[in-house]
């Protein structure tokens, strides 16, 4: 079968010019540049079939956000091959760009002093929907994504989740193929989060959409993706399923502790591996399974103030993909 | 084109929304617009008390070739001033974005991103003003049309421009220069063309095209054409209009996206 979206080699350098602090970097930046190179994408390979959902995963500067302009057509590639739906992206060919979108997380499609409804109707025309696709298409998203209400109020007067709610509907109202979503819950709070990836997963299963989302914390994608890409500082260092890539390089989580009375150190190593130990604080390295097992004995032991269990930091993640690529 | 119509009447919508909702003092831009033109139309009269005519020109004519200058600034900010300002922004943070992913002819919709009614007003005011001093009765249809077509080529030229120089910022990022360069311009468009000493008339056609401008249209009412100037005019307006397509076409393969 076709791929609808492959790249090969692709990679994307950029030209940045370096000026030293303060006013004197500033005069000499003026007359002399130094300019770097950042290579922000470095030949990276992969395929996707229609339907599926993969998560791009890498810290801060990874690469990810560039990937996907490459991918829509917002950025020219320096070198390789992109082909998404059997278009050239960087053409941006009007019947390539109608069947796709790009959400950024940090950036705003939408009219800041006009309710979200007019944004969607300029869509409509830009899209040229017709009246019916129009009213269905909108109707089914203020329903799955639960925004009646705030459609028509002014955009600028919203919050972020609530922005982010109609910025994914300007996005979709043409139901676009391919959905590319760049940190789309970076900022929200964590019901929020949990609704629009709920929103994500049954957006796919309706349309059969193909999408990509980045973040850069794994819990971000354990319910959305199968399959996961990992890159750092430009480089794909891992591809493939998303259960394989915990049991290989996060199989532990962290749970960090607060105590409303000393503990001994010796009670709690039972539980885990210690990273931090205080009177009155602690964290655990615990094995994911075990995590639920190990926060209730340790609930039951002890009086707990507070316990929080997170995923292993991505940082952290990454290195031990990269260490093991390389003794391969 | 019909979806491109459309667009346009959305956008120009929007936009007068979007105005609507701040409700901006539309009476102060307008007085302030015009403060500026009576008091040249004063200073005009002031020196014609004493004078008969400068340089072969009465004061009717130096009136029209004033007005027509306004007109062209009004234009020019309203169709490329004020866009080509928020796309320098936009390629500078990187908000182009979401004009590169919409599959509508962006060139097309240019003018009309940040269609700005405030500068309405004056231009209805303005052409009230020009049409007090034109003579009618010695105006034919073929030179309406002609003044029409002229008017226009002038603010397309005024319209690259602005175009081209707007494109550099896919290069050399923040530059609000041309914007500042061009507030000069209507003092030296003004200006009719046998006011200029000869060696800096072509500077003025080829270099910076000021002479272009009104000055055709100006000629066609007053029915005292130069042909060959009328002929740069068209042929100027042409090169100017590829070579902003151009650059623009290359900039964008040089756009960053800043996040
Ligand atoms: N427009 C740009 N100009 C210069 N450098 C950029 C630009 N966009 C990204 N970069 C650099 O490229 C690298 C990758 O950035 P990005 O793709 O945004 O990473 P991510 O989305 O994974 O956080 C970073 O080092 C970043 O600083
Ligand atoms: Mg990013």
């Amino acid at each position: 079968m076709k791929k609808i979206i492959s790249v090969k080699n692709l990679t994307k350098n950029f030209k940045v010019y370096h000026k030293k602090q303060g006013l004197i970097g500033s005069l000499s930046a003026f007359f002399k540049r130094k300019y770097e190179t950042v290579k922000a994408v470095q030949k990276i390979n992969f395929e996707m079939n229609k339907g599926e959902i993969v998560g791009f995963i890498g810290p801060n500067g990874a690469g990810k956000t560039t990937t996907l302009k490459m991918l829509s057509g917002l950025l020219h590639p320096d070198d390789g091959e992109v082909s998404v739906l059997g278009f050239i992206p960087f053409k941006r060919k009007k019947d390539f760009l109608s069947q796709i979108s790009l959400v950024m997380g940090q950036k705003s499609q939408l009219w800041w002093d006009l309710p979200a409804i007019e944004s969607f109707n300029l869509n409509r025309m830009v899209y040229n929907l017709s009246k019916e696709d129009y009213k269905t298409s909108l109707a089914s998203l203020v329903e799955m994504l639960d925004a009646k209400d705030i459609i028509h109020r002014q955009v600028r007067k919203l919050s972020l989740g609530q922005r982010m709610k109609c910025e994914l509907i300007a996005s979709l109202i043409h139901n676009p193929k391919i959905l590319f979503l760049d940190e789309p819950t970076i900022g929200l709070d964590v019901v929020i989060q949990k609704k629009l990836r709920k929103f994500i997963k049954e957006y796919n299963e309706k349309y059969n959409a193909t999408i990509i989302l980045t973040s850069h914390y794994i819990g971000d994608l354990e319910e959305l993706c199968k399959r996961v890409v990992v890159i750092n500082d430009g480089i794909l260092g891992y591809d493939g399923d998303f259960g394989s890539l915990i049991k290989k390089y996060a199989k532990l989580k962290t749970i960090k502790l607060v105590f409303l009375k000393e503990v001994k150190k010796e009670n709690l190593q039972k539980y885990g591996k210690i990273i931090d130990f205080e009177p009155l604080k602690a964290s655990l390295e615990v094995n994911r399974e075990k995590v639920g097992e190990v926060a209730s004995g340790i609930l039951n032991e002890f009086s707990v103030d507070d316990l929080n269990i997170s995923e292993m930091p991505i940082e952290e993640v990454v290195r031990r993909i990269f260490e093991n690529g390389n003794n391969e | 084109m019909r979806k491109n119509i459309d667009l346009i009447i959305q956008y120009i919508k929007l936009n007068l929304q979007t105005e609507l909702t701040y409700r901006s003092n539309l009476i102060f831009t307008f007085i302030s617009a015009m403060t500026y033109v009576f008091v040249f139309v004063l200073s005009l009269k002031f020196v014609f008390n004493y004078v008969p005519q400068i340089g072969g020109y009465n004061y009717d004519q130096l009136y029209v070739i004033l007005m027509l200058s306004q007109l062209w600034w009004y234009a020019n900010v309203l169709v490329a001033r004020k866009n080509f300002q928020y796309i320098a922004k936009a390629i500078n943070n990187g908000t182009l974005d979401y004009h590169l992913l919409k599959p509508y002819s962006f060139r097309i919709l240019t003018p009309f991103l940040k269609f700005d009614f405030r500068h309405l007003m004056p231009i209805i005011i303005t052409v009230f003003l020009l049409f007090i001093k034109l003579d009618f009765s010695s105006i034919g249809i073929l030179q309406w049309l002609g003044a029409i077509l002229f008017f226009m080529n002038g603010v397309l030229v005024a319209y690259s421009i602005t175009s081209i120089f707007t494109s550099f910022s896919f290069w050399v990022g923040r530059n609000n220069s041309i914007f500042d360069i061009s507030l000069e311009m209507p003092d030296l468009v003004r200006i009719p063309i046998e006011f200029f000493p000869f060696i800096v008339k072509g500077f003025f056609i080829f270099f910076v095209p000021v002479i272009i401008m009104v000055n055709p249209t100006f000629q066609i009412l007053y029915n005292n054409m130069d042909y060959i100037l009328l002929a740069e005019a068209l042929i100027i307006s042409l090169v100017l209009f590829f070579i902003s397509e151009f650059t623009w076409k290359y900039g964008l393969k040089n756009y960053t996206s800043a996040n």
